[in-house]
């Protein structure tokens, strides 16, 4: 288990130490944080205030009655003897389990017995070994359940507030919560047909529900694959699982029928997606497989209406047929948790809340209804007052005192708090900075290598320098969320809250920051079309192994280039695009300005320019979706997509652009309704299954259009001018260009977009030629969030022939 | 095998409990006849069939995806495919017409054109709008269909449910459209609601007297599919769209409450304006799913000439339908063709070459083809099959006309076995065959020249399916068995006396 610590308010600790602008960063000596450090984990400053210790004030620790539900079997004896020390853990217990309330009794959760191995194997890809020590983790078996496990796992922060901790996809929790506490498996015996739960809950779309640690409402062992074995008849989800042996190897066609949906997995890879919240509707899938045994799970949800559910096979020597149950084994592992804490013994209970208020357990753990005294001022002496002797509820304090008193002579400059924060964080942990930190051996050997990029595509990135490679913004956001950015590393970043981030993004640029490190390279069109050459195949081919946007390098996958203007300050960008090797030794980054001049530099800043326009940059030539995706993504010409869009109407066409700026023109309405930058468009709910789905935006920064003033001159002063308006069609020109057709009132218009490269993204510019009778325009400044720049300004009427220009910028 | 089973039926009692399973000839059987021939198509080419449309040697498919290829040299060994327009929605309809392509969209009827002949669209044109969707994805909008008078027809699906975008006026409904009219926008003529009660309307067709047929696919007030004529002020059957009726535009009367439970003959009787199809197709014994239709007036497919080629979307076969007037109504049969095409049958288009362009999709439903899309075509191999050509109705039986002349010594009433049923008009999805019965066959009398046979039935009742069976006969050169021997007589009315 992870030592036990109580955090230090970063923004106390900040105060107390030093800026020191420009200047190198000197470490402070390693003995003086190991003192600072054991000062702040023992958490002295609960009691011994001082002008120094005002660095020492604890945070709040965890809320003691759901702490205590943590401890089932002892109620936490063992676990207050060996954290706090002391021969009153047992009245401690008593009276933690008096006010934890009582905890359900020691039901079996169903796992799936493809978990452990899963859970295994995710322990030692997340580096879980950075931190915990493995028979701390071992002895959770012998206290909680799976249910309170993997909800911890899902989302550490309200159990423990304020320490840094990764957080798990509900799968993934569900595995390594499995592995975790496999000491408590009982295995059923394997029987014949398909393990299945029942899981009530309301279905409201087609989509797959997350059914990872729900009750079930029903679960057993079937013969046979059906929708009748839901609990109720409506808004319900089924799983199957079973070990299913494949007679033969080859190509095998499973077929899912359903009313509403259904998804088939053979060894956790998706095989078919039958979605639709529709009668009967069939899809199939083939996949190639060995003989032998395969794990098959089959989900189904059930809306309103009728249900059913088939699922069939096909393949060598066998025709399409039912799934058959002798070739299914079920077996169900159930995890046991250890039974709850007997109810605690009233007069116990009662020495323990005695001892809890003398213990002053008040000062950080959350008091509120468990009956604790508000702890008073601190019944100690100041720090500089004490002398060394033994502290009552800290072993071994005379040890942390006489480091302390040597380590406080000299405060903690910024490089100093800095590096503190990192060793309290657990940063070191996995992270080297300085040469200094880093994953243990025992953690290291856990770690996958997905792509082919050494020890770049296992280990944590070094953080020497991140000040200056970083801007402070990124540093920020990816502390507080907790971002990955590294598609190639398994390993995941903790979050550590929107509070400490700001303060680390702070210190880094404090202590590895230069003057100059943030000078922008001018932005102009030519250097970003530059730049897009540049990145493309046939240029330097950085989309080899650079994904961009989302869309997957053709070979390895790297780091996103749209990030990367965000992310990296542009000196360091430059440099690093220059000397790879110098700024990281062995790095699979290649050089490929070599020589430095005047041309390279040119090259590397048409490259800044164009990465400056994010994920909106022109798409790089070369890239392509991937099989199976429905993304739409212009890379030559304007692609057009007719669809129901959200919230317009159920006749709309959506053109997007390879300048990466998109419009949606609702054609019910006759009118341009959306514009947005990014990502065009996922065409999949038009175009899988029954389709049919409100689609919405990928990209970004959507802009909801309000309708412009454009009315029949003629019909000035008339209810008929504005509304009376339909679209006629359209004419493509010869860029594939769609000029769209529109009458309002008697006149009649041709209305175009066209993209225009500008900093910050592209724009759009709207021509509107009048081809018929009097337009009467009268456009205000603003649409939506967009400022528009019209040509001729003001109020006026057009003629035939006639045009207005438009520039949309947002 | 077939020949096994022949005897069995000639021996065995002939009381079904069902209309049991139609002796199938494997498809291998089928390709003596009919040859399947797959057009190769590039990895990109998604090939959703929603239309078919063939100009010269080039053959138009627009898609499900909203995107109009146009494949050059479709009929011979190298076709070359080419994005000719993209961004359509859902188009579910093609035709070629006075040098513009017509397509129905979800939400309108538009015309398209190549106008400076580069190999892509220029120009589109909307023909008709206006009929209200609610966004749900049932709202299909199939056609056009270009009737003898000029007008283009359209059928709307009826949706499942009214979301998003609410409830929509006009659904389940065939309507039309006037080109060049004096309507509410000029040029654009508003459409005119003519047909009610349709449900998944997923074939419009012109018949050769110009007139407009549609196939329906089983489900609610589907008791089985069908394909019946389009005439204005008809009522189809299904309630959903029938509150449309009321309004001004409406073409058909309100058939006022709709019972569920309706013997069909019954329906036709008491609902106003309720308009029986002109042939029933049994469900499951011949498809599931019909959805496009071609007649053949030129003859491409040998014997049978003037009949109805029909797609089916599931079974992934086309089968064949011959019709004749019976007072004043069509009605007619129903008879297996080729089976084992690759993926279901949307659409089907004579090709310039005389075969049949099969457009393939089954998404979203599944199919006996396992393939999800694609472009097949069938080839007559120019050998006539010995098998039943053409039923028709006489007032005592039916006169079963063959493509060979028939062997007169197998011609006798045990060689053919007679079935019939009826179906309830009702709101459950689907209907089972009701009064499921035999009928004796007490005379069969075999024309001069051997190609007709009457058989007198007894008991014979209108408004019911009569399956007819021809196991027992021969050819009379080489004793061949029958190629399908079977066929599915939709007797709404018997002629009115001896022929």
């Amino acid at each position: 288990m992870r030592a036990l610590w109580l955090p230090v308010a970063v923004s106390t600790l900040a105060a107390s130490c030093s800026r020191t602008p420009g200047a190198a960063a000197t470490a402070p000596a390693p003995e003086a944080l190991a003192a600072w450090l054991a000062v702040a984990r023992a958490g002295c400053g609960r009691c011994h205030a001082a002008p120094t210790e005002a660095a020492m004030a604890p945070e709040r620790g965890p809320d003691l009655r759901e702490a205590v539900r943590w401890h089932r079997g002892d109620g936490g004896v063992a676990f207050l003897q060996r954290h706090h020390g002391g021969d009153d853990a047992p009245d401690l217990a008593a009276w933690l389990v008096s006010i934890g309330g009582r905890l359900p009794p020691a039901a079996g959760q169903h796992v799936s017995p493809a978990a452990f191995a899963r859970g295994e194997r995710l322990l030692g890809e997340l580096g879980c070994q950075a931190c915990h020590a493995r028979a701390g983790l071992e002895s959770l078996a012998a206290r909680t359940d799976h249910r309170r496990l993997a909800a911890f796992l899902r989302d550490p922060a309200p159990h423990r507030p304020g320490v840094p901790h990764v957080r798990l996809e509900p799968a993934e929790a569900d595995a390594v919560a499995a592995w975790l506490l496999r000491a408590q498996l009982t295995t059923t015996a394997p029987e014949p047909g398909f393990a299945w739960q029942c899981f009530e809950r309301r279905i409201e779309t087609a989509e797959l529900p997350e059914l990872e640690g729900l009750e079930p409402s029903a679960s057993g062992v079937a013969p046979v694959i059906d929708a009748s074995l839901g609990s109720r008849e409506h808004h319900f989800a089924l799983r199957f699982e079973a070990a299913l042996d494949v007679p033969a190897t080859g190509d095998w066609t499973f077929v899912c029928g359903s009313d509403d949906s259904s998804w088939l997995w053979i060894d956790d890879t998706l095989v078919v997606r039958n979605e639709g919240l529709a009668p009967h509707h069939r899809e199939q899938g083939t996949v190639r497989l060995e003989a032998g045994r395969h794990e098959v799970r089959v989900v189904f949800t059930q809306a309103g209406g009728g249900r059913s559910l088939e699922v069939l096979w096909q393949g060598p020597g066998v025709d399409e047929q039912p799934l058959p149950a002798a070739r299914a084994t079920a077996t169900r592992s159930v995890l046991v948790p250890p039974a709850p804490p007997a109810p605690p013994d009233a007069e116990a209970a009662a020495r323990g809340l005695a001892a809890a208020n003398a213990r002053r357990c008040a000062s950080c753990h959350a008091p509120a209804d468990t009956g604790l005294a508000e702890p008073g001022p601190p019944p100690a002496r100041a720090w500089s007052a004490l002398r060394g002797g033994p502290c009552p509820q800290v072993p071994g304090a005379e040890a942390i005192w006489s480091a302390a008193v040597a380590a406080f002579a000299q405060p903690l400059d910024t490089a100093g708090a800095l590096q503190l924060a990192m060793l309290r964080d657990g940063c070191l942990s996995c992270h080297v900075r300085d040469g200094r930190g880093g994953l243990p051996p025992v953690a290291k050997k856990g770690l996958a290598e997905v792509e082919d990029l050494g020890d770049e595509g296992r280990l944590p990135p070094d953080l020497t320098a991140v000040g200056r490679r970083l801007r402070p913004a990124w540093i920020e956001q990816v502390l507080a969320e907790g971002r990955s950015v590294r598609p190639y590393l398994r390993l995941r970043m903790p979050p550590v809250g929107a509070e400490r981030a700001h303060q680390y993004a702070a210190w880094f640029d404090a202590v590895d920051g230069r003057p100059g490190d943030d000078d922008e390279v001018p932005f102009t069109a030519e250097r970003a079309q530059l730049g897009q050459k540049l990145v493309s195949v046939g240029g330097r081919n950085c989309v080899t192994c650079h994904p961009f946007a989302g869309q997957k390098a053709l070979g390895p996958q790297g780091m996103d280039l749209s990030i990367q203007h965000a992310r990296l300050r542009p000196a360091w960008l430059r440099e690093w695009l220059l000397e790879p090797n110098r700024l990281r030794p062995g790095t699979r980054m290649p050089a490929l300005w070599t020589r430095g001049d005047a041309a390279d530099r040119a090259d590397v800043d048409a490259i800044a320019a164009w990465l400056s326009l994010g994920e909106a940059a022109p798409v790089p030539a070369g890239l392509a979706v991937p099989k199976g995706s429905y993304v739409l993504l212009p890379t030559d010409r304007p692609r057009l997509h007719g669809a129901f869009l959200k919230g317009l109407s159920a006749r709309c066409v959506a053109v997007g652009t390879p300048e990466r700026v998109h419009y949606a023109y609702d054609v019910a309405h006759a009118r341009l309704a959306w514009i947005w930058r990014g990502a065009f468009l996922d065409a999949e709910g038009t175009w899988s299954g029954r389709a049919g789905k409100l689609l919405e935006p990928l990209g970004t920064d959507r802009v909801v259009l309000e309708d412009l003033g454009l009315s029949d001159a003629s019909a000035a002063g008339t209810a008929a001018g504005a509304d009376d308006r339909e679209v006629l069609g359209r004419t493509m020109d010869a860029d594939g260009h769609p000029h769209w057709r529109v009458r309002i009132g008697s006149a009649e218009i041709e209305d175009t977009l066209r993209p225009r490269l500008a900093s910050g993204g592209s724009e759009f510019v709207r021509t509107i030629r009048v081809a018929k009778g009097t337009l009467h325009a009268h456009i205000a400044p603003t649409s939506g969030e967009a400022r528009l720049d019209v040509s001729p300004a003001g109020t006026c009427d057009l003629q035939p022939g006639q045009s207005l220009e438009i520039v949309y910028r947002w | 095998m077939v020949n096994a089973l022949c005897l069995l039926c000639l021996l065995l009692p002939q009381e079904p409990a069902s209309p049991g399973p139609v002796p199938k000839a494997p498809a291998a059987d089928e390709d003596v006849y009919v040859q399947i021939v797959d057009v190769p198509l590039p990895e990109h080419v998604v090939l959703e069939v929603g239309g078919l449309a063939v100009r010269g040697e080039d053959l138009f498919v627009c898609t499900r995806r909203g995107e109009l290829w146009r494949i050059e040299g479709a009929e011979t060994a190298t076709p070359r495919c080419m994005l000719w327009a993209e961004g359509l929605q859902e188009p579910l309809g093609l035709l070629d017409h006075d040098g513009w392509l017509y397509c129905a969209q979800r939400g309108e009827l538009s015309r398209l054109r190549d106008r400076d002949g580069d190999g892509v669209m220029d120009e589109l044109e909307t023909v008709a709008s206006g009929w209200p969707l609610s966004g749900n994805y049932h709202e299909y909008c199939f056609g056009p269909a270009l009737a003898a008078d000029g007008t283009f027809w359209l059928t709307l699906n009826k949706p499942f449910g009214d979301e998003p975008f609410g409830r929509a006026d006009w659904r389940g409904w065939a309507i039309r459209i006037a080109p060049g009219g004096t309507g509410r926008t000029g040029p654009y003529r508003e459409f005119e609601p003519v047909c009610a009660g349709l449900r998944s309307p997923a074939g419009v067709g012109t018949a050769p007297d110009g007139s407009i047929f549609y196939t329906d696919n089983q489900g609610e007030w589907c008791a089985t599919s069908k394909f019946a004529p389009l005439e204005v002020g008809d009522f189809h059957g299904h309630p959903w769209g029938i509150e449309s009726c009321k309004l001004p535009e409406s073409r058909v009367a309100f058939p006022g409450e709709v019972k569920s439970g309706l013997r069909i003959d019954e329906a036709a009787r008491t609902i106003p304006n309720f308009r029986l199809p002109a042939v029933w197709i049994p469900y499951d014994l011949l498809g599931r799913s019909p959805a496009g239709f071609v007649w053949d007036t030129a003859g491409n497919f040998g014997p049978f000439r003037g009949q109805v080629f029909c797609g089916d979307q599931y079974s992934s076969e086309v089968f064949r339908m011959s019709l004749e007037r019976v007072g004043g109504r069509w009605q007619g049969a129903c008879y297996p063709f080729r089976r084992g095409l690759k993926s279901g049958i949307t659409r089907v288009a004579w090709g310039s070459r005389g075969s049949l362009w099969c457009g393939l999709t089954n998404r979203g439903w599944g199919s006996l083809g396992a393939a999800t899309y694609g472009l097949q075509r069938l080839v007559w191999r120019d050998v006539v099959p010995f098998d039943l050509l053409e039923v028709t109705a006489r007032d005592d039986g039916f006169r079963l006309r063959f493509t060979l002349p028939v062997d007169a010594a197998t011609a006798s009433p045990a060689a053919f076995t007679v079935t019939s049923w009826t179906y309830d008009h009702h709101e459950t999805y689907g209907c089972p065959p009701r009064e499921l019965r035999p009928h004796a066959v007490d005379g069969a009398r075999i024309s001069a020249d051997g190609s007709e046979v009457d058989l007198r039935v007894q008991d014979l009742v209108p408004t019911r399916v009569y399956e007819l069976r021809c196991d027992g006969v021969r050819s009379r050169d080489g004793a061949r068995p029958p190629w399908h021997g079977i066929a599915w007589y939709t007797r709404n009315a018997a002629p009115a006396g001896p022929r």
